[in-house]
């Protein structure tokens, strides 16, 4: 496996080489990930789609160094990466704020756990509170908050790390249509204010267009890249895009690669 | 057409919070809460009075709540005396319980190792009856206040242990890989989540284990003592000075009752965040 890169660019924020992920399942050694290899470039935002169980979220789990793979390399900014835990922002669709943390302690925790003292880590997370629309709301546990300040409360929590990746796990999948929307739009301002590399997994074509440069579609188990898409859609966006063309077309185009994906899936004796 | 900032704002006004604090009303509803204890007390005092009464049973069988009223008020001196025993038997015991309770909870948590060679053991320990061993504890550490204090421990840590080690295992295993992506250790996962996450299982294992130490000191006073409400009823029944035995016994249900509270009370205090969002659910599964 060759690591030589051209040494005038600079180096991609994320790289993948090779990856492969097998789990022993029953006394078999199950293959969820195999040779996924991509880069993510600096200020990129890449979506993965693919179906349920084709490995998305393990791929997340070792860029973010909860998991280590069988075979194959991973970089973080141009550096060989091994179990890198705390080197990303991951977010899950999940908000998992702490219950007993005001939504104000709750942003600032990813500075605490990094040593920051906590008047300190108030301050600074009390300064973003506007921009993530929990003004007013800074002394509130969690229960009392809707689904999408929810997710903002955790958004505030990755990004003030201030960690440049940030790895998505379907952020938005508990939230509904219309809150998942703003949402959305919410999350494309912020990727461009705060200069962010963001890798999205979903399964939900439309919000893997509308917010990515890239689209990688995974197969079914074990996951491989099976068509990689150029999003090639005027930024800024905002939801308009979505019922015209070519929106509509590349919509169609994902539409059928997934399809054919889970035809052949049901063929597989895994599932 | 400028739809980002407009669908910003109506993202932020959408989404007020879901939960408004209900205003006033507290007297009201502590009245609500209280009531129905207090009438079903009074009907059974009532009822006990009227079956004394008229069926005049002697009070050395079974005297009227009227007469153990009067002997409590009587003999107050010697009821303080004897609630102060059994009182500091039952809180030394306790404290010492807790401090055991929660440092073997948190070895267990930390080290499988441990658990696996340590539960046993405690459980075991629930299935010796206090009975048997009662009278060895004299032999071994005499009559003073120990042998209260060792069956006080031995009956208050077991819920202690159990629910403090269940709550710090109880953490979401999601919320700890967000915290080991957010870069947190071991000890920051343990004084960040598991210890709060463990909060609402300790006190429930307090409230049971505060309630049981009263009757940890009654039966350390049974086998052998010189003081204590358990050992008053003791000395009273032989003698049929039942009204002065019934007395302890109003005393130490009342003990119970107020230690009880007592932990309620601090628990409520040191989880405003677990009240405040049960009461919420609550509210919400009311349609208000």
């Amino acid at each position: 496996m060759s690591t030589a890169r051209e040494p005038e660019s600079p180096p991609s924020k994320v790289a993948l080489q090779g990856i492969r992920k097998e789990f022993a399942y029953k006394g078999r050694r199950l293959p969820v990930l195999d040779s996924v290899g991509f880069d993510v470039q600096e200020g990129e935002f890449v979506s993965i789609i693919g179906p349920s169980g084709c490995g998305k979220s393990t791929l997340l789990n070792i860029i973010a160094g909860l998991e280590e793979p069988t075979e194959g390399s991973l970089w973080l900014n141009g550096n060989l990466a091994h179990r890198p835990l705390g080197q990303v922002g991951y977010m899950h669709q999940k908000d998992l704020l702490l219950p007993w943390r005001s939504v104000l302690d709750n942003a600032a925790l990813g500075l605490e756990v990094q040593g920051v003292p906590r008047a300190q880590a108030r301050a600074r997370a009390l300064a973003l509170t506007e921009r993530f629309g929990l003004k007013g709301f800074e002394r509130e546990y969690p229960f009392a908050l809707s689904g999408g300040m929810r997710q903002r409360a955790a958004f505030l929590r990755s990004v003030l790390t201030g960690k440049d990746i940030l790895l998505l796990d379907e952020p938005f999948g508990a939230l509904d249509a219309l809150t998942r929307a703003q949402m959305q739009e919410w999350l494309l301002e912020l990727w461009s204010a705060f200069k962010k590399t963001i890798l999205l997994v979903t399964h939900d074509v439309e919000e893997a267009l509308f917010l990515s440069d890239r689209v990688h579609v995974f197969t079914a188990r074990p996951g491989r890249i099976s068509l990689t898409m150029e999003v090639g859609l005027p930024r800024p966006r905002n939801h308009d895009l979505v019922t015209r063309e070519p929106f509509i077309s590349y919509k169609a185009q994902l539409l059928t690669a997934i399809r054919q994906e889970s035809l052949s899936a049901q063929e597989e004796p895994w599932r | 057409m400028e739809v980002v900032p407009e669908a910003m704002d109506g993202a932020m006004k959408g989404q007020e919070a879901r939960v408004s604090r209900q205003p006033g009303g507290s007297t009201l509803r502590l009245l609500r809460v209280w009531a129905k204890p207090a009438i079903g007390l009074a009907a059974f005092i009532g009822l006990w009075q009227a079956l004394v009464v008229v069926f005049d049973i002697p009070a050395w069988k079974l005297p009227a709540p009227w007469a153990i009223g009067e002997e409590l008020v009587a003999s107050r001196a010697l009821y303080l005396r004897h609630t102060w025993a059994t009182l500091s038997e039952a809180l030394i015991g306790f404290g010492v319980a807790l401090f055991m309770g929660v440092a073997l909870a948190t070895l267990m948590a930390f080290s499988r190792a441990f658990q696996r060679a340590a539960y046993p053991l405690i459980v075991a320990s629930q299935t010796i009856p206090i009975i048997v061993i009662s009278p060895l504890l004299l032999i071994w550490v005499g009559y003073g206040l120990a042998p209260k204090v060792i069956i006080v421990v031995l009956i208050t840590f077991f819920p202690i242990v159990v629910n403090v080690m269940d709550g710090l295992r109880s953490v979401d295993p999601d919320m700890v890989k967000m915290m080991r992506t957010l870069g947190a250790g071991r000890w920051r996962l343990f004084t960040k989540v598991q210890v709060p996450s463990a909060l609402p299982f300790f006190f429930s294992g307090t409230k049971v284990a505060v309630t049981f130490s009263v009757i940890g000191a009654v039966i350390g006073e049974w086998v052998g003592a010189s003081a204590g409400l358990g050992y008053l009823t003791r000395m009273s029944v032989p003698l049929f000075l039942t009204a002065r035995s019934f007395g302890a016994v109003v005393i130490l249900a009342l003990m119970g009752i107020l230690l009880f509270l007592a932990v309620a009370l601090l628990e409520r205090l040191a989880l405003p965040w677990y009240y405040e969002a049960r009461r919420a659910g609550a509210l919400e599964e009311e349609g208000e």
